[in-house]
């Protein structure tokens, strides 16, 4: 019992990593339409960046986080001006492949400046187990829920009570109508960038720590994160945090329960289940479109 | 409509007697010619990624993993049970077939980035049960010591070896060439185009997407065959997913649903990465750039250079006076 408690805990923090990922890259999917593989390894420029100010310039976490933010912000939105925005004409397979391209060349940017071994990253909420009752629990895991689950509050709010989380859910929905209506498509654009970066900010910090610093460290995760926004419901924040934190909890489960080796294929079975039962996801609606 | 004809005959052969010409001109550099077989398998590969997803619009990010079942396949039947190379071919495109039929069922009812992930999926999939299923396949170890090619017990030159995989690359061009032209080829390329007007014409989608799928996993699986028995040792991280975007950036950079594109961009990134071997971090640094900028810039990739593209087509049939829109040959 205690040992499911521990892996439980495991488990949401596992899932609110992902869903820090999922939720941008799901933001950015129902906003610009468009799938950008390249989340991921936004982290990982997020996770070097964060290593360069929290270790090697010692700056305090707090405010090395919020520079990290700076420094994605500024990737993803350079990133969007150069690459993708000549793209938005073109089909979605060739916008894909520019993501799919744009995440090879960070990944491998990274790796010829960086080298491609794993950076140290001191941990930072605490990594040794403290005993609470007849439990061990690891105080990271319980500070990455936490801050997860918050940040996942704060998305909510904003998209639901400020005019301009209102006016993204409306570019979501029908986006010439909202163009129409006066919302400015370069605005929303930079917000929606601007919020998927700082999110993959705030998942490199938190990851940094227990995974160490390293340039493939995105794209394994991105993947994940993808399938659990795919699982939980394509271009649905709600859907984003519920697939996260479920294949968080299931692959912590299944790795310490089932077997660890196949840990990494649960993902795509689920995935594939997903796909052949609930297509639009746990939580998505069945959209409907004319020919 | 005849010029275009005239110059397809003339062009065509003299570029199979100069690409026939390489090994002799190559032959006492073991190197290049180790570098010519490689590259004949990747032109299988990438040719058979080009039916799926220059001819039929099927984004697959998983390519490799065929390409792994065919060289595990050959290499265990030929090592562990001395299985002549055409028996052994034959058993890799047999697996390979129907797996790539059985993943063909669900794949083909998904788009854009879901089938991306799930293509991407199969890939980690069938790498791990290669990493872990280590009866067979010994796992991480790899498998080594697979045979060459022998003819009547006795070792081949490297200069033959040369010749017998060319023979494989123009019988497998030939194929596809068959393939495309056929109804097969043209409802595929109607499947790309739009999926609703195919249904609507009585295009049975499912049907040929999962055809693609298993006729692109066949060309993988020879060429699995031929890259394990040229290596003589495999493990399974040349089956990773980061090699199947290697592969679909063969096929962007050569040019997406032309009939050459998986030729060009074969010997294109083949070069390449040979080229910068010395420079490891810059190899996939330097395709990825190049795949951006391609599809920027040049969509029909390196054919468009050589005036095959879609486009170039396009513009020469309707300087003939044909109504013809883009069409590939």
């Amino acid at each position: 019992m205690n040992t499911l408690i521990q892996l439980l805990i495991q488990g949401l923090a596992l899932g609110s990593m992902y869903a820090l990922l999922a939720l941008g890259y799901n933001l950015i999917y129902s906003t610009m339409n468009m799938a950008h593989f390249a989340q991921g390894d936004v982290m990982m420029v997020g996770a070097y960046a964060g290593m360069i100010f929290y270790v090697n310039m010692d700056i305090p976490f707090l405010p090395a986080v919020f520079l990290t933010m700076i420094v994605t912000i500024a990737v993803m939105i350079i990133i969007e001006r150069l690459v993708y925005r000549p793209m938005y004409d073109r089909s979605a397979v060739s916008l894909l492949i520019c993501t799919i391209g744009m995440s090879i060349v960070l990944r491998n940017g990274a790796q010829a400046i960086f080298g491609p071994s794993s950076h140290g990253f001191p941990s930072v909420l605490g990594s040794t187990a403290v005993s609470v009752g007849s439990l061990l629990i690891v105080p990271q895991n319980v500070w990455i829920t936490v801050i997860g689950a918050a940040l996942m509050a704060a998305l909510g709010l904003f998209m639901n009570r400020t005019k301009m989380g209102i006016a993204m859910r409306a570019v979501s929905l029908n986006r010439t109508a909202a163009s129409l209506m006066g919302i400015k498509m370069t605005t929303i654009t930079l917000f929606t960038y601007g919020i998927a970066a700082a999110l993959a900010a705030v998942a490199a910090c938190l990851m940094a720590p227990i995974y160490k610093v390293y340039p493939t460290m995105g794209s394994t995760v991105g993947l994940k994160a993808m399938t659990a926004s795919c699982i939980g419901g394509m271009g649905n924040l709600y859907g984003a945090m519920v697939g996260s934190l479920l294949l968080g909890l299931l692959e912590t489960l299944f790795g310490a329960y089932v077997s660890t080796q196949y840990k990494e294929a649960l993902s795509v079975i689920l995935l594939l289940l997903i796909l052949l039962l609930k297509p639009e996801g746990l939580l998505g609606q069945k959209r409907i479109t004319k020919v | 409509m005849k010029k275009n004809r005239d110059r397809k005959w003339v062009s065509m052969p003299v570029t199979l007697i100069v690409v026939m010409a390489i090994p002799l001109l190559i032959r006492n550099n073991t190197y290049q010619l180790n570098i010519f077989l490689m590259i004949c398998g990747y032109v299988v590969l990438a040719n058979g990624l080009n039916i799926l997803m220059g001819y039929s619009g099927q984004l697959s990010l998983g390519h490799a993993a065929f390409y792994g079942i065919g060289a595990y396949v050959c290499s265990v039947l030929r090592r562990d049970c001395n299985v002549p190379f055409l028996v052994g071919m034959i058993a890799a495109i047999a697996l390979c077939v129907l797996v790539g039929l059985l993943f063909g069922l669900p794949a083909c009812r998904q788009k854009g980035i879901f089938l991306a992930l799930i293509t991407a999926g199969f890939n980690t999939v069938i790498n791990l049960i290669l990493i872990n299923w280590k009866s067979v396949t010994n796992g991480s170890a790899g498998l080594s010591n697979i045979p060459k090619l022998s003819f009547g017990g006795g070792q081949i030159g490297k200069l033959t070896y040369c010749y017998i995989y060319l023979g494989i690359v123009v019988i497998v061009m030939l194929l596809t060439y068959w393939v495309i032209r056929s109804k097969i080829g043209r409802a595929l390329i109607a499947v790309r185009e739009s999926e609703v007007a195919a249904e609507a014409m009585g295009i049975n989608v499912s049907l040929y997407k999962c055809m693609a799928f298993a006729l692109s996993a066949a060309l993988a699986g020879i060429a699995g065959c031929m890259y394990s028995t040229y290596a003589g040792y495999i493990d399974p991280t040349s089956f990773t997913s980061n090699f199947s975007i290697t592969v679909m950036a063969m096929v962007i950079i050569g040019g997406m649903g032309h009939l050459f594109g998986g030729v060009i961009g074969a010997v294109f990134v083949g070069v390449c990465l040979e080229l910068l071997r010395s420079f490891a971090d810059y190899q996939q640094l330097v395709y990825g750039l190049l795949m951006i900028i391609v599809v920027r810039f040049m969509p029909d990739g390196l054919s468009s250079i050589f005036g095959l593209g879609r486009r170039a087509f396009a513009t020469l049939a309707a300087r003939n006076g044909r109504q013809e829109g883009g069409k590939s040959v």
